[in-house]
């Protein structure tokens, strides 16, 4: 009997404290078998819309520099990408064939003048021997003479200054020779500019490809701060100078071409622009990978606790929000309240109303 | 009367008699042996008693006390998975508890002045304390209620401990057994200068002591099992007592309402194996007999 009790005391005790050490571990064992989830609380405010690229600077515009004759090339003074100011000699020509000209020209003056002699001479005897008609049709003559060499004078002058002027091709602006079509000894086409000269005063220009949707925010003359790829780099004031769609326009993106002011520009100068602007919406930013879309609409699932009977147990449910505005990774939203929490990861697929932990 | 009698008429009794404790224990040996059942098993034997369609007329429940193939799944799900069971069995406990110590406390005071203390009016006292043992529950329900309500009990433990404490029962059990006790005891105790509290916890409380544990016990399963008072005084499901919560278990699981009675009924069993002859001793000696 007394051994009998001793057993029913100790099953009584198992069996409670089995009772007991099970609700100890109730939660434990519930949790083990209820998906588990990552959550975050959203941020407040806009969007970041986040522009960044690079590209090579080209010249805003380009004096394109014709020889003025049909010379041979003498000698080239500046190559490519070498930097020149106004009035800087670029290539030299061999003029003589001008020259040559010239003096024929000069010639030809001579000549005219010795006939002007010869016809001054002829209207003095005229005037001895008293010819009215033969006098004056000698002085028209002589003005017509006097005429064609005030032609042949201006020629000559030409000439001259062609030989002067043109015998060394000169850089008309400051700026970087961009081309150069010339070869010492080669004869320089009158077809073709024999240099190019990038006009500093005009301006560089670069162009990126950006998102439409970060580069919504950007308007025409925006200021932009611009980095230099050089040594040591710098950074120097640039202006939106347009956006367009870009060559493949179904994926949305935009084209934007920036303008830099600045001496000491080089064309090909590797050029980059990080802009971060504020979406005017303003919301919750979440994640665009958390969104999950059915027939009403975008949702997130967002977690909330009940005080359970044995502890606080978590449930998951829809939210439904207003996406106002979009960035490649990041929406912003109505519907969620700040100190909510939604789901941005769980270890098996949830659905509306499930219990989950975290 | 011959021996050969006897021994018939004793066997024809012996068959009677087996006959029916058969038939008492069946439904606990059903539901012992069903709680190791799968769920599934369950489902296929008791199909004609779910809700609804499958209940059709002239089909029966299919009763099998062999499970097809021996499962703790039950157990697993009402234990593991079902952390509510374990929330109203502490409830249970809760309630239970309280009322227990409450009752052997009160009653064994109370019995040792009814049956030992000799003052004015204590048997029109003590048959009036009996009437509301006499009314049934649902008599002194509305009562209950009113009063709960003005002390602020609604929806409290307090609602039903409190008068659960004070039953009468306990008193008039207690009282019963005191009686059975002579008098000379108590006179001897106070010859020798003890006080009516040495007297009361030193001669009376010890020679009760099978009282006490019948009390005790019988009150366990009074209390364990109750379901009125915790639907009427507890609004809130979390609160209720594993009695109550036990009817709504077999909602769409019917497996493991098996495995949840087996688990409800077990203290019973064991503090009844445990007090056994407390229980019988104590109701023998305080009177209440057949």
């Amino acid at each position: 009997m007394q051994r009998r009790k001793q057993a029913l005391r100790w099953l009584i005790g198992f069996f409670f404290l089995g009772l007991l050490a099970l609700t100890f571990l109730s939660n434990t064992i519930q949790g083990l078998s209820l998906p588990k989830v990552s959550v975050d609380k959203p941020d407040t405010g806009g969007l970041d819309l986040t522009v960044t690229g690079e590209g090579f600077l080209e010249p805003g515009q380009t004096a394109q520099l014709y020889p003025e004759g049909d010379w041979k090339v003498e000698r080239v003074l500046k190559s490519k990408n070498d930097r020149v100011k106004r009035g800087d000699p670029l290539v030299t020509f061999d003029t003589s064939s001008t020259e040559r000209t010239l003096q024929d020209e000069r010639t030809r003056y001579e000549q005219q003048k010795l006939q002007l002699d010869k016809m001054a001479d002829q209207l003095k005897t005229m005037l001895r021997e008293g010819d009215p008609v033969g006098i004056d049709n000698q002085k028209r003559d002589i003005e017509m003479q006097q005429l064609d060499m005030q032609v042949q004078e201006r020629k000559i002058a030409d000439l001259q200054k062609l030989i002067a002027e043109g015998g060394t091709l000169k850089s008309p602006v400051d700026g970087v020779v961009t081309a150069v079509n010339a070869s010492e000894g080669a004869s320089a086409g009158r077809g073709q500019p024999v240099v190019e000269v990038a006009d500093d005063s005009s301006g560089y220009q670069f162009s990126i490809t950006a998102d439409g949707d970060d580069a919504s925010m950007l308007r025409i003359g925006d200021a932009v701060k611009v980095q230099l790829d050089e040594e040591p780099r710098r950074t120097v004031e640039g202006s939106i100078s347009e956006i367009e769609d870009a060559a493949e326009a179904e994926s949305g993106n935009k084209r934007i071409t920036f303008d830099v002011l600045d001496a000491a520009l080089k064309p090909g100068l590797k050029a980059s622009v990080h802009i971060v602007n504020q979406s005017k919406s303003f919301g919750m930013q979440i994640p665009k990978d958390v969104l999950e879309q059915d027939n009403e609409g975008y949702f997130v699932y967002t977690v909330s606790e009940k005080d359970g009977p044995l502890g606080t147990a978590y449930y998951v449910s829809k939210t439904y929000i207003t996406v106002k505005d979009e960035n490649g990774d990041t929406v912003v939203a109505d519907g969620l309240m700040p100190d909510e929490s939604y789901v941005t990861e769980s270890s098996e697929p949830i659905g509306d109303g499930d219990r989950v932990r975290y | 009367m011959t021996i050969a009698m006897r021994n018939a008429l004793t066997g024809i009794k012996f068959v009677f008699l087996g006959l029916l404790a058969a038939a008492m224990l069946f439904p606990v040996v059903l539901t012992a042996t069903n709680s190791f059942m799968s769920e599934d098993e369950i489902g296929r034997h008791y199909e004609a008693l779910g809700g609804g369609d499958s209940a059709e007329a002239g089909k029966h429940a299919a009763i099998r006390l062999i499970p097809e193939q021996v499962s703790l799944s039950q157990f697993g799900e009402v234990l593991l998975k079902r952390p509510k069971f374990l929330l109203h069995f502490w409830n249970s406990v809760k309630l239970t508890l309280p009322i227990i110590l409450g009752q052997a406390a009160v009653g064994t005071l109370a019995g040792f002045a009814f049956a030992k203390l000799a003052f004015p009016g204590r048997d029109k006292l003590f048959f009036v304390y009996l009437l509301t043992m006499l009314m049934p529950f649902q008599v002194t329900l509305v009562p209950n209620y009113l009063v709960a309500d003005k002390l602020g009990l609604l929806n409290h433990y307090g609602a039903i401990v409190l008068p659960g404490i004070f039953a009468s029962f306990g008193v008039f059990l207690m009282r019963q057994f005191m009686s059975g006790i002579p008098d000379a005891y108590l006179e001897a105790a106070k010859i020798d200068g003890a006080g009516y509290l040495r007297a009361f916890l030193h001669i009376v409380l010890p020679l009760a002591r099978p009282g006490v544990a019948a009390l005790i016990l019988l009150s366990f399963v009074d209390n364990w099992n109750m379901v009125e008072q915790p639907i009427l005084f507890l609004a809130e499901t979390v609160r209720q007592p594993l009695s109550v919560y036990l009817a709504n278990i077999a909602e769409g699981a019917r497996g493991v309402a098996f495995a949840a009675s087996v688990l409800y009924m077990t203290p019973v069993v064991f503090l009844f194996l445990y007090g056994e002859e407390h229980l019988v001793e104590g109701i023998q000696m305080s009177g209440i007999k057949g």
